[in-house]
C-alpha cells in the first residue's frame, strides 16, 4: 500500500495559522516600532510577541517529527 | 463546520487588528492625553531614558528582597530624557520615590538649552510640610497661603498690605515685593571707595533718598578666556524698570592670550530718582575684572554672589546678615580658614580643596550682621542675600524676606507664603507626588523632552533620594477638537 504524505498544516491547521498569523504580526509590529518608536513598546512588549513565535515554531517542529 | 472556523479565524485577524488600531489611537493621542509609564526595569524603553548623568544618578537597581526596580539619585540636577511622538501642550508627572533625608526637591522640565532655561515646580518642600502641619494657614482667593507661627493677620491681603518689616518671612515661589524704606536716611558728603577686585558679572544694591546716584567701576579685560568680553551696566529701579544703561564695547581681543586690556571706567550718573532701592547691575564675562568702585552713597551691598579675585591676598572682612554661605577657592592661593562671627561666636570654614564648595550655616536664629573674616581675598562667596565691605555700607533691601532655600530651618522663621504646592502623600516611607508643568515656551518641536529633578544640596549632604517610577500623562486638544476648531477658524 502507498504510504501518504501529509503536511503539518493537514495535521494540525490552528497551530500553523496562528503561527502564521502571529509572524505576521511580529513582522508589521517590529516595523511599526522602527518606524514609529514606541507604538508597540509604550503599550505591550515587543519582545513577548515573538517569543510566543519562536515557542509555537518550536512546538511545530517537534511535532513534525 | 468550516464556515465557523473561518469566522474564528477572521475574528482571530480582526481583534489583532483592533488591537493594532487601538495603539494607533494611543500613539497619535487622539483622544488628547498620551500615558508613558518607567519604573526603571529596562534601559531600552522607547520613549524614556533613566535619570542622567552617572555621577550624580547610579544604574537603575532591582531589589533582591522585593524585586522592585528603582534608581537612586545622588547628586544635583539629574535629568530625564523622554522622545514623544507628537507636541503636548501639558504634562501631569507622578512620581513614587523615598526621601529619607527630606531633601527639598523641584522638579521641572527644560525650555531651552541656549540661553539655559528651565520651568521647575515645587514637588517636596520639607520646611514647608512641616508648617503646613503645625502653623496657622490661609489662603487668598488666588491660591496664595500665608502659614503663620503666631497668628497675626487674619488674612492674607491684610498680610500684603503691612509685610512685617521685623520678622524673618519666608517665601516659596512667590514674588513678595518689599520697599525697602528708611525714614532716618541721610545721605553723605563723602566717596566711598571699594579696593577689592572682583572678577565677572555683579549685582549691587543701593538706597537712594534725597540725592543723586553716582557710582563708578573700574574695569580692565584680562583676556583669559576666549570670547566677547563687553560690559554691560543697568541700573533699575524697584519696579525692574532700567533708570540707566552704559555698556564698554570689547577690547577686540576675542581670544585666550591673556593680553590685558586698557584700564577704563564705567560711570554712572541718575539725578531726580524717586526714593527706594535701586539694584545695579555689572553684566560681563569672567574675563574682567571690577579694579574698584566709587560711590556717593551710604548704602551699598552685594547681591548672592561676589567673586573676589586675588589682588594682594590680603585679609578681607565682609559683612552680611546671611545664615549660609557657600565658599569656594579656584586657586590654591585662596585655600584659607574662614572665620565667621555672628553674634560673638565664632566658627571656622576650613577651605582646603579648590573648586570644592564648603558651605557654612549659622546655628544662630536672627537678623543680627554677621563678619566674614577671610585671611586673603581671593574667594567665590555664595548666599541668598547681601554682602556689604564695611558695616556703615550694609541694609538688607529685603527686610528679613528671603526665599526658602535648602538652608532654611522652620525655627529662623515666623511667616511664609507661597503660591503654589500641595504637599506629597506620604505611605510609610514611600512619597507619591504629582506636579502639572506647561509645555508652552518651549524651544523646537516638543517631542525631544528633557525633565530636571533638582535637589539642591544634596551632594554636600551626601543624601539619597530613590525614585522608584514615574509616570508621564501628556496632554493636548482632542483630535476632534482640533479638526472643529481648523474648520471653524477656515470658514
Amino acid at each position: 500500500m502507498e504510504k501518504q504524505l501529509v503536511t503539518i498544516e493537514q495535521v494540525y491547521p490552528w497551530l500553523v495559522f496562528l503561527f502564521k498569523v502571529f509572524l505576521v504580526t511580529y513582522i508589521v509590529a517590529a516595523a511599526l516600532e522602527v518606524w514609529l518608536p514606541g507604538f508597540v513598546n509604550n503599550n505591550f512588549p515587543l519582545a513577548y510577541l515573538l517569543w510566543f513565535d519562536i515557542l509555537l515554531g518550536l512546538l511545530i517542529l517537534l511535532l513534525k517529527k | 463546520m468550516k464556515g465557523i472556523e473561518a469566522y474564528i479565524k477572521l475574528g482571530i485577524i480582526l481583534v489583532i487588528a483592533g488591537v493594532f488600531a487601538l495603539f494607533a489611537y494611543r500613539y497619535f493621542s487622539v483622544s488628547g492625553t498620551m500615558v508613558v509609564s518607567y519604573d526603571f526595569s529596562t534601559d531600552e524603553h522607547p520613549i524614556v531614558e533613566h535619570f542622567l548623568p552617572k555621577g550624580r544618578a547610579k544604574d537603575p537597581e532591582k531589589s533582591i528582597v522585593t524585586g522592585n526596580t528603582y534608581q537612586r539619585i545622588t547628586g544635583d540636577p539629574v535629568y530625564m530624557n523622554l522622545t514623544v511622538p507628537r507636541s503636548f501642550e501639558t504634562v501631569d508627572v507622578l512620581v513614587n520615590y523615598k526621601n529619607p533625608d527630606n531633601q527639598l526637591m523641584q522638579f521641572g522640565v527644560v525650555l531651552n538649552e541656549n540661553p539655559y532655561a528651565i520651568r521647575l515646580a515645587a514637588f517636596e518642600v520639607p520646611v514647608l510640610d512641616e508648617a503646613l502641619r503645625d502653623w496657622h494657614s490661609s489662603a487668598a482667593e488666588d491660591g496664595t497661603v500665608l502659614l503663620q507661627r503666631n497668628q497675626q493677620f487674619l488674612t492674607v491681603e491684610e498680610f500684603l498690605a503691612t509685610v512685617p518689616t521685623d520678622a524673618a518671612v519666608g517665601t516659596y515661589q512667590y514674588d513678595l515685593p518689599v520697599s525697602y524704606r528708611d525714614a532716618a536716611y541721610e545721605d553723605i558728603d563723602a566717596i566711598h571707595t571699594i579696593q577689592h577686585r572682583l572678577r565677572g558679572s555683579h549685582t549691587f544694591a543701593t538706597y537712594i533718598g534725597d540725592e543723586a546716584l553716582e557710582v563708578a567701576f573700574e574695569l580692565v579685560d584680562e583676556n583669559r578666556i576666549e570670547g566677547d568680553d563687553t560690559v554691560r551696566l543697568q541700573i533699575l529701579d524697584e519696579n525692574g524698570t532700567i533708570v540707566h544703561e552704559d555698556r564698554i564695547e570689547d577690547d577686540g581681543i576675542t581670544d585666550d592670550s591673556g593680553e590685558t586690556g586698557e584700564t577704563h571706567t564705567l560711570r554712572a550718573r541718575a539725578h531726580a530718582l524717586a526714593e527706594g532701592v535701586y539694584t545695579i547691575k555689572v553684566i560681563t564675562s569672567e574675563d574682567v575684572l571690577i579694579n574698584s568702585i566709587e560711590t556717593v552713597q551710604r548704602y551699598f551691598v552685594v547681591k548672592d554672589l561676589l567673586l573676589l579675585d586675588d589682588s594682594d591676598n590680603s585679609p578681607l572682612k565682609v559683612y552680611t546678615e546671611a545664615q549660609d554661605i557657600r565658599f569656594v577657592s579656584s586657586t590654591l592661593d585662596g585655600l584659607q580658614d574662614v572665620e565667621i562671627n555672628s553674634n560673638h561666636t565664632v566658627s571656622t570654614v576650613a577651605v582646603g580643596e579648590v573648586h570644592a564648595p564648603y558651605t557654612w550655616i549659622d546655628d544662630q536664629v536672627g537678623g543680627h550682621i554677621r563678619t566674614v573674616q577671610l585671611q586673603q581675598d581671593n574667594m567665590r562667596m555664595w548666599t541668598r542675600g547681601y554682602f556689604a565691605f564695611s558695616q556703615e555700607q550694609y541694609f538688607d533691601p529685603d527686610y528679613r524676606v528671603g526665599p526658602i532655600t535648602e538652608f532654611t530651618e522652620l525655627e529662623d522663621l515666623e511667616y511664609i507664603i507661597y503660591g503654589n504646592y500641595t504637599s506629597p502623600d506620604h505611605k510609610r516611607l514611600e512619597s507619591t507626588q504629582a506636579v502639572t508643568l506647561s509645555l508652552d515656551g518651549m524651544a523646537g518641536d516638543r517631542k525631544e523632552l528633557q525633565f530636571v529633578l533638582s535637589m539642591p544640596g544634596i551632594d554636600e549632604s551626601e543624601a539619597e533620594v530613590t525614585i522608584h517610577d514615574i509616570q508621564f500623562t501628556f496632554n493636548r486638544e482632542p483630535f476632534i477638537t482640533r479638526i472643529k476648531n481648523r474648520l471653524w477658524k477656515s470658514n
